[in-house]
C-alpha cells in the first residue's frame, strides 16, 4: 500500500520548524532567530564539508539564512523544512565551489600542510597501494585523511553523503533536496561509499598496521 | 525478490544493495534476501563490513561550531537587508506576534550607544556595566578607525591599497568629495577625547545608529585583525596622498558591495596579488560601455551649468539680500556708482555665502525654487536629489554634483591637489574657472568644443578606440588632436567669441552621425539681440561684474526687468535652418 504524501497542514502540524518558518513569513524576527539557533551548526558543518573551506563556512551559512529570509514570502509548507533549507544550502555551496574552481582554489598542493605534510592525497594513494611503511596514525592525521577522502568525491556524491550521514535523511528526502529520484540517490550513494571504502580501507584493515605517511 | 532467483552478480548492483541495506532502504523482501546471503558468504560479510567501517570513519570528520556572535550577526545582517529592501509595512505587518525587524535593528544598534550615553552622563551607573564601558572606551580611542571600518575591513594592508590606488581602477572623485565612508567628517582630526565625546553625543539618532553598528562590526573582529586595521589607518595617515588612498579604499568597498555575492567570495579568498588582477578583470567586465561613460560626463557638465544658471536667477531674485551679505560686492557697487549687479557675480556671491555659512539660508532656499531647478536636471541627478530629505540635504547633493562635475575637467595633477582642498576652496576654484576667459587653443579648448570635436572630427574607428579609455584620458587626447586642427580651432574661436557662456550643447555644425538629434546653437547663428534691437555685444551698460577687476568684460545685457534675460529668450527661439553638412576632414595625428 502506497503511503500518501503528507499534506501542508500535516507538515505545519508535525514539523515545529515549519511552524517557525511560517512565523518568519509573517514577519516574526524571533522565529527567524530561533531557526538560526537550531540550524547554525548543521548548516555551517554542511557548508564546510561541501566546499572544503572552514574559513568560509560561516559566511556561506549566513548567505543560506539570508536566502531563507528572502524566500520567506514564497515558502509553502509542502515539505519538511530541512528539505527546503538544505536545498538552499546545496545551491549556495554549489555556487561557491564554482567560484572557487574558476580561480583554482581547489588545489590540494596549495593546502596548508597538516600532520600529513604536503601532497597528502598522493600519500593516501601510496598508502592504499601498500607501498609505504606502516605506522600508527594519530587522531588528527586520521581526521585529515577522512577529510581528504570526502573531498575526493564529486559535488553531488559529497552532498548525498553529508545529508545521509549527518542529517540522517532518507533517500526520498535526499532526492527531493537534490532534485532527482530515490533510485538515482541509491546509485549515487553506492558509488560514493565505494569510493570512500577504497580510499579508507587501508586504515581499518584488520590485523594489519595502517601504512605510514 | 525470493530465494529462487539467482543472486546478484553485477558488482555495482551488489554494492547498491549493500549500501541500501546499511541505510535501511531495502524493502522487506530485499532485506531478507541479502541477510540470507550474508549468513552463507563470509566474503560478502567482509565486503559489507568494509562499507560499514568506512562509513563509520566519517565520524572522524572535524566539526565546526558557530561563533558566539553568529546568530546575532546573521539576524542583524538580515535586518539590515530587510530595512534596505522592504517597502513600508502593510497593516498586516503591524500585527506581529514577535519582534518586527526594525525593532531588532534598533535594538542591536541602540543598545551600545544607549549604554554609552548613560555611562557618559552618570558616573554612578558605571558599576555593573563593564562591557559597555569597555565598548565606549574603545569607541573613543578608535573613533577614526571605527568610523571607517566598513572601508578598512576589505583592505589587507597599505601595500594592497597602494596597488589598488595605482591601478586607477576606481573613480575616486565622488568618494573624496563625500569623505569616503566616514560618518563623522574629520573624525581623525578630533584628537582630544572630550572632543570626540562631544561630537558623538551631538550626533543625530541616525548617525548614532550607524556608528553603533560600525562599533559592533569592529568589535566582532579578532584582536589581531583589529590591530591590523589600526595599523592600516596609521599607515594611510602617514602618506602624502592620504586623501586619495582613503577615497580609493571607499570606492573599492562600495564597488565590492555591489559585486555579486559569489564573485565577492571568490575575490576575498585570493591572495592580495592575485586579487588585484581579479579585481581588474571584474571591474572591466562591469564597466559601463564607453558611450555611456561619455554621456555621463556630458550629463554631469550639463547639470553643473544648469545649477549655476539657476543659481544666478535665484540670486537675482534676492539681489538685495545677496549684496547685503557680501561686503566686497557692496564696496564695488559704491566704487563704480552702479545700481545693479550682473547675474554671474550674484550667483558666485550667493554660492560662497551658503558654503561659508554651511546652509542655504539668508536668502532661504525654499522647496518650490529647488523643485523648479530639479525638474530641469538630468533624471539621474533628479533621483539623487529627491532621495535626500530636507532642503539642506538636497542642496548638499547639488553641491556634491557641482564639485564632481568640475573635477571631470581637471588633469590628474590638478585633481590630486584639488582633493586635498576644503569644500570652500574647491568651490572657489570652480568659480574661478567659470570666470576665467575661455581658453584659447594654446591651452586646450573647453568641454563643449571637445565634445564637438569628438563627435564630428573623428572616424567611427577612432571614436571606438578612444571610447575604451578613461574619461580623463579621452579629454587629454582630444585636446592634443584639436591642437593640430587649425580649421576647427578657428571655427571654435569664432563661436566662442559670440556665445561665450556655459550651458548649452556644443554648436550644431552638421548632421549627427552617431546618436540622437543635435542640440545647441549652430555656428552661423546671428548674435542674440536685446528687446531694443541692440546687439548684446554693445558694452554700453552700467552693470558691475565681479570679473571687471580681472579685465574680463561681461557681455551680459542689462535686464529690462527681473523676468527672463535675453539668454533665456534666446533658448526658446526656434533654431534657424541648419547649414549644409560639413565635409569630414581626415584626422591629423
Amino acid at each position: 500500500m502506497a503511503l500518501r504524501e503528507p499534506s501542508a497542514l500535516e507538515h505545519e502540524t508535525h514539523d515545529p520548524d515549519v511552524r517557525l518558518m511560517l512565523q518568519v513569513r509573517d514577519g516574526d524576527a524571533m522565529a527567524f532567530e530561533s531557526l538560526v539557533v537550531r540550524y547554525q551548526n548543521r548548516v555551517i558543518n554542511l557548508m564546510r564539508h561541501l566546499t572544503g573551506r572552514s574559513d568560509l563556512a560561516e559566511d556561506l551559512s549566513q548567505e543560506v539564512f539570508l536566502r531563507v529570509y528572502r524566500a520567506r514570502e514564497n515558502y509553502k509548507p509542502g515539505a519538511k523544512f530541512t528539505t527546503w533549507l538544505f536545498t538552499i544550502a546545496g545551491n549556495v555551496a554549489s555556487n561557491a565551489r564554482r567560484s572557487m574552481a574558476r580561480r583554482r582554489e581547489v588545489n590540494l598542493e596549495g593546502r596548508e600542510s597538516g600532520p600529513l605534510g604536503g601532497s597528502p592525497l598522493e600519500q593516501l594513494v601510496l598508502a592504499a597501494s601498500g607501498q609505504m611503511p606502516a605506522r600508527q596514525l594519530d587522531k588528527s592525521e586520521m581526521r585529515q585523511i577522512v577529510q581528504l577522502a570526502i573531498e575526493a568525491l564529486n559535488e553531488r556524491q559529497r552532498m548525498a553523503v553529508m545529508l545521509s550521514k549527518f542529517e540522517g535523511m532518507c533517500y526520498e528526502d535526499i532526492a527531493e533536496v537534490m532534485e532527482t529520484s530515490p533510485q538515482a540517490i541509491k546509485s549515487l550513494l553506492s558509488r560514493a561509499r565505494a569510493a570512500l571504502r577504497e580510499v579508507l580501507q587501508p586504515y581499518f584493515r584488520e590485523g594489519a598496521r595502517p601504512p605510514a605517511l | 525478490m525470493n530465494s529462487s532467483q539467482p543472486p546478484i552478480s553485477d558488482p555495482d548492483k551488489l554494492s547498491e544493495q549493500i549500501v541500501a541495506y546499511l541505510d535501511g532502504e531495502l524493502s522487506a523482501g530485499e532485506r531478507r534476501e541479502l541477510e540470507e546471503r550474508l549468513a552463507r558468504d563470509p566474503k560478502f560479510r567482509e565486503q559489507l563490513n568494509s562499507y560499514r567501517r568506512a562509513w563509520d570513519l566519517l565520524d572522524e570528520l572535524p566539526t565546526t561550531t558557530a561563533g558566539e556572535r553568529f546568530v546575532a550577526s546573521t539576524v542583524e545582517m538580515v535586518a539590515v537587508n530587510a530595512a534596505r529592501t522592504e517597502t513600508p509595512s502593510s497593516p498586516r505587518d503591524l500585527i506581529l506576534r514577535g519582534r518586527p525587524w526594525n525593532i531588532v535593528l534598533l535594538g542591536l544598534g541602540m543598545s551600545l550607544l544607549l549604554g554609552y550615553v548613560v555611562v557618559a552622563a552618570t558616573a554612578s551607573l558605571l558599576a555593573g556595566t563593564e562591557t559597555t564601558t569597555a565598548a565606549n572606551e574603545q569607541l573613543l580611542v578608535d573613533l577614526p578607525v571605527i568610523d571607517r571600518v566598513e572601508t578598512y575591513q576589505h583592505i589587507d594592508d597599505i601595500d594592497f591599497l597602494r596597488r589598488l590606488a595605482d591601478s586607477g581602477l576606481f573613480d575616486t572623485s565622488a568618494e573624496s568629495l563625500m569623505g569616503g565612508s566616514s560618518a563623522i567628517a574629520g573624525s581623525d582630526l578630533l584628537l582630544a577625547e572630550s572632543e570626540r565625546r562631544t561630537v558623538i553625543e551631538s550626533l543625530p539618532d541616525d548617525a548614532k545608529r550607524v556608528l553603533a553598528r560600525k562599533r559592533q562590526l569592529f568589535g566582532e573582529k579578532p584582536a589581531e585583525r583589529q590591530q591590523q586595521i589600526r595599523e592600516l589607518h596609521r599607515a594611510i595617515e602617514a602618506q602624502d596622498d592620504a586623501g586619495i588612498l582613503l577615497a580609493t579604499a571607499a570606492a573599492y568597498a562600495r564597488w565590492l558591495g555591489e559585486v555579486e555575492w559569489e564573485r565577492r567570495v571568490e575575490l576575498m579568498s585570493l591572495p592580495a596579488g592575485d586579487r588585484i588582477t581579479a579585481i581588474h578583470d571584474a571591474h572591466n567586465q562591469a564597466r559601463p560601455a564607453a558611450p555611456q561613460r561619455l554621456t555621463d560626463m556630458h550629463r554631469q557638465l550639463e547639470d553643473m551649468h544648469t545649477i549655476m544658471r539657476w543659481l544666478g536667477r535665484f540670486a537675482s531674485e534676492h539681489e538685495q539680500q545677496v549684496v547685503k551679505n557680501d561686503l566686497r560686492l557692496r564696496r564695488r557697487l559704491e566704487k563704480t556708482d552702479s545700481e545693479r549687479v550682473d547675474r554671474r557675480a550674484l550667483s558666485h556671491s550667493l554660492l560662497r555665502y551658503w558654503i561659508r555659512t554651511g546652509k542655504p539660508k539668508n536668502p532661504d532656499l525654499d522647496q518650490m525654487s529647488l523643485d523648479k531647478l530639479v525638474r530641469s536636471l538630468s533624471s539621474e541627478l533628479q533621483k539623487q536629489v529627491q532621495a535626500a530629505g530636507t532642503v539642506s540635504e538636497q542642496w548638499s547633493v547639488l553641491l556634491a554634483a557641482l564639485q564632481s562635475a568640475h573635477s571631470l575637467t581637471l588633469s590628474s595633477e590638478q585633481l590630486r591637489e584639488w582633493r586635498n582642498l576644503s569644500v570652500a576652496k574647491r568651490m572657489e576654484e570652480m568659480l574661478q574657472a567659470e570666470r576665467r576667459p575661455p581658453k584659447r587653443y594654446s591651452s586646450g579648448g573647453n568641454k563643449r568644443e571637445l565634445w564637438r570635436y569628438f563627435d564630428q572630427r573623428l572616424t567611427d574607428e577612432e571614436r571606438a578606440e578612444m571610447e575604451k579609455l578613461p574619461p580623463k584620458e579621452i579629454l587629454r587626447q582630444l585636446r592634443r588632436r584639436m591642437q593640430n586642427d587649425e580649421k576647427f580651432k578657428q571655427e571654435a574661436d569664432e563661436s566662442r567669441d559670440r556665445f561665450d557662456r556655459p550651458g548649452k550643447d556644443f554648436p550644431d555644425a552638421g548632421p549627427d552621425r552617431r546618436r540622437g538629434p543635435r542640440r545647441g546653437p549652430p555656428f552661423n547663428r546671428p548674435p542674440p539681440r536685446r528687446r531694443g534691437g541692440e546687439s548684446i555685444d554693445d558694452n554700453s551698460n552700467k552693470q558691475v561684474s565681479a570679473d571687471d577687476e580681472e579685465g574680463y568684460a561681461s557681455r551680459r545685457p542689462p535686464r529690462p526687468d527681473r523676468g527672463e534675460s535675453p539668454s533665456d529668450k534666446r533658448d526658446r527661439r526656434p533654431p534657424p535652418s541648419k547649414s549644409a553638412p560639413r565635409e569630414r576632414k581626415p584626422s591629423k595625428d
